[in-house]
């Protein structure tokens, strides 16, 4: 459903999700990227995150109320530039309803995703 | 089986039906101008009759008022009584009364599913917008997908031209049956009404426009969007005060519609 990973060298906290959700597997997921985001705060300082999403399905109205939710509580973990590509404009849509924070992006090429969290074009 | 005579008498409280909405998009609109409140489109406002006194009686009667206007505008289209021409213009014609058909039917399976309440009440003043969103992004997603929504944006675009013709010119009037001819003032309600629809029609044609170019489905919007975008002008507490004071006036002339109007459903099978 999904995987969280940190690299080191380049500081970025990488999320790949795939599938339809459930709430259960949207509180599991919250719970373990506040405490991995955490702690790699706490350790190697401030990170960026790239969310790879386009394996994921269209998800249903109270997966991304729920993922709204988490947002608060992940923003005050990074204020860094937070990525997300998805497959689809519908899937764009429904992303941004949820990363709408001034450092959060959804795009529709990795490689576009990839080039603005590298780059110098990021809110203050 | 339901006769051509009910099916006329539904198509009347249709026309009723759509009077209320409209009258009460009317007011959430004047509402927002001067007191702050939200703008709301259709869909909107039929959702805020949900939590009403007898609302869901209410709502269940609308629901039967809005269907009964979609078969009549679906049936127009199909049978063709008033002998539309199979030119552009005629054609244009039938296809708008099948976009509007689809449009009530969509209001009135909303209306219908909040009377039985099998559907939770969207929190949202505007699903309408969403849906235009969600809309435009699924089209967004097809081969060609930005000339799909610049089509979409194209045909809003001659429905306020339709609306604007029906204010600047004043004909609709003569589709009220009776003796005498209508008094002035209700020909009036009606070209204030329809101008102040085409203006929103307008607005909601140049969004799908700008979805169209940018190829962002979150540019797109519907009514409430419309009338967000005219309260953001120079002086647009007065430009959405006076909108919505029109789309109530839209509204008015559609319940004198219910009453007056020259209508027969002719459903296919029936005499």
């Amino acid at each position: 459903m999904y995987t969280i990973s940190f690299d080191v060298p380049s500081k970025t906290l990488t999320i790949v999700t795939e599938g339809f959700w459930s709430i259960a597997t949207t509180a599991a997921f919250s719970a373990e990227l506040l405490a991995r985001g955490t702690a790699a705060r706490l350790y190697h300082g401030r990170f960026v995150v790239l969310a790879d999403l386009r394996k994921a399905s269209i998800q249903p109205l109270k997966v991304v109320d729920a993922l709204e939710a988490m947002m608060p509580k992940a923003l005050k973990v990074t204020s860094a530039p937070i990525a997300a590509v998805v497959a689809s404009h519908l899937a764009k849509l429904q992303t941004e309803r949820y990363l709408k924070a001034a450092n959060c992006r959804t795009f529709l090429d990795i490689d576009a995703a990839r080039a603005w969290l590298a780059s110098d074009d990021h809110p203050a | 089986m339901i006769s051509d005579a009910n099916a006329t008498w539904l198509a009347k409280l249709g026309f009723a039906a759509r009077g209320v909405v409209y009258i009460l998009v009317g007011w959430f609109a004047v509402d927002a101008a001067l007191r702050g409140g939200e703008v709301a489109d259709n869909q909107g406002a039929i959702g805020s009759m949900a939590d009403e006194a007898f609302g869901p009686v209410l709502l269940a009667i609308i629901a039967a008022g809005l269907l009964g206007y979609a078969v009549w505008r679906l049936t127009e289209a199909a049978a063709n009584p008033e002998q539309i021409g199979r030119d552009v213009k005629g054609s244009l014609k039938r296809i708008g009364h099948v976009v509007s058909g689809i449009a009530h039917l969509i209001l009135a399976w909303t209306a219908a599913k909040l009377a039985l309440k099998t559907g939770s009440r969207d929190a949202a003043v505007s699903p309408g917008d969403e849906s235009a969103r969600d809309w435009t992004a699924l089209l967004l997603d097809q081969p060609a997908g930005r000339l799909l929504v610049g089509a979409v944006a194209i045909g809003v675009l001659v429905a306020a031209f339709q609306q604007g013709q029906k204010a600047w010119r004043g004909d609709f009037i003569r589709d009220l049956r009776g003796d005498a001819p209508a008094p002035g003032y209700v020909c009036t309600m009606g070209r204030i009404g329809y101008g102040a629809r085409a203006l929103v029609f307008l607005i909601v044609a140049g969004l799908f426009g700008l979805a169209a170019w940018s190829a962002h489905a979150s540019d797109a919007g519907g009514v409430a969007d419309a009338l967000e975008k005219l309260q953001s002008q120079p002086g647009g507490k007065w430009l959405l005060a006076l909108t919505g004071l029109g789309l109530a006036l839209f509204g008015a002339y559609s319940l004198i519609e219910a009453r007056f109007r020259r209508l027969h459903v002719d459903l296919p099978g029936t005499d």
